[in-house]
């Protein structure tokens, strides 16, 4: 191996272990931006790309409904419906649930799905604005030291439909993950009867 | 010669560069930073990071306790006097080092205090302290908080369950996170190298 060989591996491991760290920048306690790229999938299509990425034995971390609680306000207008693991409203207003995510340390989120139900249209509970409206899903990260957070996928419903739907994020943000510099959570937003938030995916690979 | 010597020189240059991004200094005295980044086995690397999203209220006063969804902390509110626990899912054998506790403590009436419990499984009111750590002074910052002389480290399941429990007296007291560091180095699977032989009898089988 000459010097040139190994001066070029050694700018590509450079280059390979400083990126992470460059690209490791985004919002703090701003308002939280939905995924553009968020898509809905077939079932289908679903199963494919699950097994794609469940190679690793342990993927895909599921987060049910049952493992989220009350962020403390208004804890009463949640209702968890033991049957079918979900997470409704009341049709009183907006209430939000929370849930730890817990995932080894060093691996890549690859992608994230949610299975979410919003039966409710342009009239009845939950105010006329749209965007009080939908069902709301997000993971999120936060620095354990300087107390910085941070979206890495989020997701919305936009208007009434007669089944269940399946949203996948496959541009992650922030995908690494870091322990013990961050702590990792899911977030859901509800307000109707009509609203069901089901199970959080996260599939992840691990070097 | 020389140039073997110069590119040695540069690989060298290039890990230690890379290993102090991979590895940032949190906190000098924190752990080891540099050991849980090798280990990547889910459920088998130190440190446990304990979101304050995974604590809840321990049900009577329910809304003295609210978790900021978009900032990712849990703090008290005007209904102080309420608490919030979490549950605390560690390896079996393995053994606590010592807790940390990442807060905003502005609050310059009233600190808050994280406690590590354990509680028998199979016992009535067996319940066990493990360690407890307590944030003092008052910042509006995030501040590390620390406890590393736990009691009763070794985690023996199925015998005990484990977790963190806090009060936070007002909004100025701000969860974030706590972590538990703990180490897995035993050869016989119920520590026996430890001076632990309960699981042991002079009896053959």
């Amino acid at each position: 191996m000459t010097h040139f060989t190994v001066l070029n591996v050694a700018v590509v491991l450079s280059l390979a272990v400083f990126a992470p760290a460059l690209a490791d920048t985004g919002w703090s306690f701003e308002p939280p931006d939905l995924s553009d790229s968020a898509v809905t999938m077939t079932e289908g299509e679903y199963e494919a790309l699950a097994k794609d990425f469940s190679k690793s034995y342990t993927s895909p971390l599921n987060v049910p409904a049952a493992a989220f609680r009350s962020d403390g306000v208004n804890p009463d207008r949640l209702l968890y419906h033991l049957h079918f693991d979900e997470i409704r409203g009341l049709d009183v207003a907006n209430a939000y649930a929370v849930a730890p995510v817990y995932l080894p340390n060093g691996a890549t989120v690859s992608m994230v799905g949610v299975q979410v139900f919003d039966g409710i249209d342009t009239t009845g509970p939950c105010g006329d604005d749209p965007l009080e409206r939908n069902v709301e899903v997000y993971l999120f990260r936060v620095d354990n030291y300087s107390g910085e957070s941070f979206q890495m996928a989020g997701f919305s419903t936009t208007g009434s439909d007669p089944d269940s739907q399946y949203f996948v994020e496959m541009s992650v943000e922030y995908p690494v993950v870091l322990y013990p510099d961050y702590s990792y959570f899911a977030v859901t937003k509800v307000c109707s009867s009509a609203h069901a938030f089901s199970v959080m995916q996260i599939f992840y690979t691990v070097d | 010669m020389k140039h073997t010597t110069y590119s040695i020189f540069t690989v060298l240059g290039a890990l230690v560069l890379g290993a102090m991004v991979i590895c940032p200094i949190v906190n000098a005295s924190e752990g080891a930073p540099g050991d849980e980044y090798l280990a990547k086995n889910f459920g088998g690397s130190s440190p446990l990071v304990i979101p304050a999203a995974a604590f809840s209220s321990k049900g009577n006063n329910a809304e003295s306790h609210n978790f900021v969804w978009w900032a990712g902390f849990v703090k008290g509110t005007a209904l102080a006097g309420g608490c919030i626990q979490a549950p605390v899912y560690l390896p079996r054998w393995a053994r606590v080092t010592s807790m940390w506790a990442s807060f905003v403590d502005a609050d310059g009436s009233n600190d808050a205090t994280v406690t590590l419990t354990r509680r028998a499984n199979t016992s009535l009111g067996d319940v066990d302290g493990m360690g407890s750590l307590s944030t003092s002074g008052t910042e509006p910052v995030v501040r590390s908080f620390s406890d590393s002389s736990i009691s009763e480290p070794l985690v023996k399941l199925p015998d005990y369950s484990y977790f963190v429990s806090t009060c936070l007296a007002s909004e100025n007291l701000k969860l974030y996170s706590v972590r538990l560091y703990y180490t897995e180095e035993t050869i016989f699977i119920d520590a026996f190298e430890t001076g632990d032989t309960s699981g042991w009898s002079v009896v053959s089988p």
